[in-house]
C-alpha cells in the first residue's frame, strides 16, 4: 500500500488528458483514484470472511455490495471524462444510497446508517464544488427524511434484534472510511500548503538571485506581495507599497504609464514596461516634519501570471509579477549627456558665428587693400591724377591699420585666454590717458554724430596698471559705445575714487542689450542680437578682451542696460595694482535696473531723457 | 546714355572703391549705405544694375534684395550680391534671395569689371 502511496505516477497515466497539464489538478485526480482504489481493496479483503460468517446475503447487502462497486466504476468515469465533480458526486449518491439499505436492514436509526449518511457531504467536500456538496446535503437531508418515514410507517424497522454486532462491524466500516477520507482531506490540504510555501520560498529565492526588487500585483495593481529587495533597494518594505502604497508614491505625472504597463500586462501575454518615478523617504501621511520629497527613477517590467498558455490567478488574487530596478544613475547620466550636448552645441554654434564675423572683418579691410593696389598696380586703370594715386595709397594704408587691430584683438584674446598675457604695471596718471583715449574714438563719434563726454574727478592719484592694457580696456569700452549708438545720442566718461579703486564708467544712450542676453556679456565671441540684424562691426571680442585685462588687474566689471535706451559699462581698477589678485577673467556683474548711478550720475532709465 | 549702378555698400573706404572703378569706367552711380534708402533710390533712379552688400545696418541686403524681387517695377533689375561672409552655403542664401550674381570680398577688380559688364555690356 505504501508502494502505491509513494507511486503516484502510477495513476498518472489514468488521469484524462485535460487535467495532465495542470499539476495540482493531476495530483488531485491521482488522489481520487488511490482512495477509490483503496477502499475497494479493503471491501475485498473484508468481504470473504463476513460472507463466511454471515451466509447468504439477504437483499439489503447485496445492495451495499454493489453499491460497494460504485468506486471502481467512478474510477473509470473519472478516467474517461476528466469530471472531478461528477465522479464525487457518483461516490456520494453511492453513499447516500448504501446508508438507505443499511437503514433498511439494519434498522433506520441504528447509527451505521447514519455514519455512512454523513459520509456523503465529507465525499463531496472533496470536488471544491459548492454546489455539490449543496445538492448532496439535500439528499442526505431526503434520505433522513425517508428514513423516519419509512420507519413512522413500519417500512423500515426502528432497530433490528440481534443485528447489534452487525450493526457495530458497519459502524466500524463506516468510521474507517471516515477517517481514510478525513486522512485524504488534511493529506490533501498539507500539499496545497506546502506547494503554495515551496512557491513563495522560490520567489523570494528568484528575486533574491536578480537582486532587483519583485512585486506581485492583483488585476487592479494593488501590491500583495514585496520581495525583501525593495528594502535594500528604495528603503521600502511591504508596509509602504502593499495595497495603493506603491501607486501612492509613484510621481503623479508618471502613473498614467504605470498603470497602462500593468494593464497591457494583465491583458497581454507579453512583458510590458514603464518608467516612473517613485518617492522614497516617509509616507505622505506620516506627521513627520515636512520635508522634500526624494524621487528615483524607477524601471518596471511587468508581466501575467501564467500556466498553461492561460493568464492565471493565484489563491491571494495575484495575477501580475512585476520586477523594478533603480534607474536614477542611468537617468542622470542622460541628463548630463544632454545637458553637455547641448553646452557643445552652443559653444560651436558660438565658435561658427565668430568664424564668420572674423572672416567678415578681415575681408572687409582686404577688400579696400587689395581692390586700391591692384588698381595701382594696372596701367589700364590706374589713375592719371597723381593726388588720386596718393589716396589710394594713403586708403591702403589705414585698411592695412585696422586690419592690423582686429589681429591684435583676436592675439590679446587668445593670450589671455591661454594665460600669458604679461602685465607690466607702472605708475599712470589717469586723466592723460583718458584725453588719449577719447581723441582716438573722437572722430568717429564726431562721424556718427554723437556727443563724447568726458568727466573726470579732480586730483585723481596716480594709477598702477599696464598702459597698454588700460588703453586697450578704454578705446574697446569707448568705440563699442559709440558704435552702437545712433546719431544725436551721447557718451559719456565718468572717473571717480571709489575706495580703494578708480571707478571708469562708460554710459551710451544707445541701442542697449537685451535682458537674456546680458548674462553672455562678455563671453568670447558672443555678439547681442538685439538688434535684430548682426549689424554692427567687431568681431564680438571687444568686451571679451576688457574682461580679461581687467581680470588680470584684479578688477571688477558690472553693466547695466536697457534695449533702446542706454547701456552703462562700469570697470573698477584697483589704484595700488592687482597685486596677487590678477586673475584670468574678471566676472560681469549684470546689475538690476534703476539701482545702479550711470554716468551722469542719473539711473539708466533717465539716460533716455537725457538724449 | 550712360548706365547707372546702384551701390549699397556701408563700409565707406569699399565704397569708395567701387565708385572710382564703375566711374572710371563710364558708369553713373548711386550711392547709399542704408537699405531702406536703396529702394528708394531704385524707384528714383531706375538703375541698370545694383551691387549689394550683404552686411547692412537696420536690414540686411539680403532682405532688401527680396523685397525688389518681388516689386513689380523693380524686379527686372539685376542685383549682385556683395558680401565679406564667405562661409560655406552664403553663396545658396542668396541666389535664393534672389541675386542674379554674387562676389565675395575681396573681390578681384577684374573679374568685378567683367561680371558688371556682362550685366551692362561695354559702354
Amino acid at each position: 500500500m505504501s508502494d502505491l502511496w509513494r507511486y503516484r505516477e502510477g495513476f498518472a497515466g489514468w488521469v484524462h488528458e485535460t487535467a495532465r497539464a495542470h499539476p495540482a489538478e493531476s495530483d488531485r485526480h491521482a488522489a481520487f483514484f488511490r482512495r477509490r482504489l483503496l477502499g475497494a481493496l479493503g471491501i475485498a479483503i473484508l468481504a470473504p470472511p463476513y460472507l463466511a460468517l454471515r451466509g447468504a446475503p439477504a437483499l439489503w447487502e447485496t445492495i451495499v455490495f454493489l453499491l460497494a462497486l460504485a468506486p471502481l466504476v467512478s474510477v473509470v468515469a473519472l478516467s474517461r471524462t476528466g469530471d472531478l465533480v461528477a465522479a464525487h458526486a457518483l461516490s456520494a449518491v453511492a453513499c447516500i444510497l448504501a446508508s438507505l439499505a443499511i437503514a433498511a436492514g439494519l434498522g433506520g436509526l441504528s447509527g451505521a446508517a447514519l455514519i455512512w449518511l454523513a459520509l456523503a457531504p465529507m465525499e463531496a467536500i472533496f470536488s471544491r464544488s459548492s454546489t455539490l456538496v449543496a445538492r448532496v446535503s439535500a439528499g442526505c437531508a431526503a434520505a433522513v427524511a425517508l428514513i423516519l418515514a419509512g420507519v413512522a410507517f413500519g417500512v423500515i424497522p426502528a432497530a433490528v434484534d440481534g443485528a447489534v454486532a452487525l450493526n457495530g462491524v458497519y459502524v466500524l466500516a463506516g468510521l474507517a472510511s471516515a477517517a481514510a477520507t478525513a486522512i485524504g482531506l488534511s493529506a490533501a490540504d498539507f500539499t496545497r500548503a506546502r506547494s503554495q510555501e515551496m512557491g513563495e520560498a522560490r520567489f523570494a529565492t528568484l528575486a533574491g538571485a536578480l537582486g532587483d526588487p519583485m512585486l506581485r500585483h492583483d488585476r487592479n495593481g494593488s501590491v500583495l506581495y514585496v520581495s525583501r529587495e525593495s528594502e535594500t533597494h528604495f528603503g521600502l518594505g511591504a508596509r509602504d507599497l502593499n495595497g495603493r502604497g506603491l501607486f501612492e508614491r509613484i510621481f503623479v505625472q508618471d502613473r498614467p504609464a504605470f498603470l497602462k504597463a500593468l494593464s497591457q500586462a494583465s491583458n497581454g501575454e507579453a512583458a510590458a514596461r514603464a518608467e516612473f518615478r517613485l518617492r522614497i523617504g516617509a509616507a505622505s501621511g506620516d506627521h513627520a516634519a515636512y520635508a522634500e520629497p526624494i524621487f528615483r527613477w524607477v524601471e518596471m517590467r511587468c508581466r501575467r501570471l501564467m500556466i498553461g498558455g492561460h493568464g492565471a490567478v493565484e489563491a491571494d488574487g495575484a495575477c501580475v509579477i512585476s520586477i523594478l530596478r533603480d534607474i536614477s544613475r542611468e537617468k542622470r547620466a542622460e541628463q548630463d549627456r544632454e545637458a553637455a550636448l547641448e553646452t557643445a552645441d552652443r559653444a560651436n554654434a558660438s565658435k561658427d558665428r565668430f568664424l564668420a564675423n572674423l572672416s567678415h572683418e578681415l575681408r572687409t579691410p582686404l577688400n579696400a587693400i587689395i581692390g586700391f593696389s591692384e588698381i595701382l598696380a594696372n596701367e589700364a586703370i590706374m589713375p592719371d591724377a597723381m593726388a588720386r594715386r596718393r589716396e589710394y595709397a594713403g586708403i591702403i594704408n589705414a585698411s592695412g591699420q585696422h586690419l592690423l587691430s582686429v589681429v591684435n584683438a583676436i592675439l590679446d584674446m587668445s593670450k589671455i585666454e591661454a594665460g600669458c598675457f604679461e602685465i607690466a604695471s607702472e605708475a599712470l596718471d589717469v586723466a592723460p590717458l583718458i584725453e588719449t583715449c577719447c581723441d582716438m574714438v573722437k572722430l568717429k563719434a564726431e562721424q556718427s554724430g554723437l556727443r563724447l563726454l568726458r568727466d573726470c574727478a579732480p586730483n585723481l592719484p596716480q594709477l598702477v596698471a599696464d598702459e597698454r592694457a588700460c588703453k586697450q580696456i578704454l578705446i574697446n569700452l569707448l568705440s563699442n559705445a559709440v558704435k552702437f549708438t545712433p546719431g544725436g545720442g551721447e557718451v559719456r566718461v565718468t572717473v571717480r575714487i571709489e575706495g580703494r579703486s578708480l571707478s571708469i564708467e562708460v554710459a551710451d544712450t544707445g541701442v542697449g542689450v537685451k535682458q537674456t542676453d546680458l548674462p553672455r556679456l562678455g563671453d568670447a565671441f558672443f555678439q547681442s542680437a538685439a538688434t535684430g540684424a548682426r549689424n554692427a562691426e567687431g568681431t564680438g571680442l571687444g568686451l571679451s578682451v576688457v574682461r580679461g585685462l581687467v581680470g588680470l588687474h584684479g578688477g571688477a566689471i558690472s553693466i547695466a542696460s536697457v534695449l533702446g535706451q542706454g547701456t552703462c559699462v562700469k570697470v573698477l581698477l584697483p589704484i595700488e595694482g592687482a597685486g596677487a589678485a590678477g586673475r584670468r577673467s574678471a566676472s560681469i556683474d549684470v546689475i538690476p535696473l534703476f539701482s545702479v548711478p550711470s554716468a551722469s550720475g542719473a539711473s539708466v532709465s533717465r539716460v533716455k531723457k537725457v538724449a | 546714355m550712360s548706365k547707372t549702378v546702384l551701390i549699397v555698400e556701408d563700409n565707406e573706404l569699399n565704397m569708395k572703391l567701387f565708385n572710382d572703378l564703375l566711374e572710371a569706367h563710364g558708369y553713373v552711380t548711386v550711392q547709399t549705405r542704408n537699405g531702406m534708402e536703396a529702394i528708394e533710390l531704385a524707384r528714383l533712379h531706375r538703375p541698370d544694375l545694383i551691387l549689394m552688400d550683404i552686411q547692412l545696418p537696420e536690414v540686411s541686403g539680403l532682405e532688401v534684395t527680396k523685397w525688389i524681387k518681388t516689386d513689380e517695377e523693380l524686379k527686372h533689375i539685376p542685383v549682385i550680391a556683395i558680401t565679406a561672409f564667405a562661409m560655406k552655403g552664403d553663396e545658396e542664401k542668396m541666389r535664393q534671395g534672389g541675386c542674379e550674381a554674387y562676389l565675395s570680398k575681396p573681390i578681384s577688380v577684374v573679374k568685378f569689371l567683367e561680371t558688371v559688364k556682362s550685366f551692362l555690356g561695354g559702354r
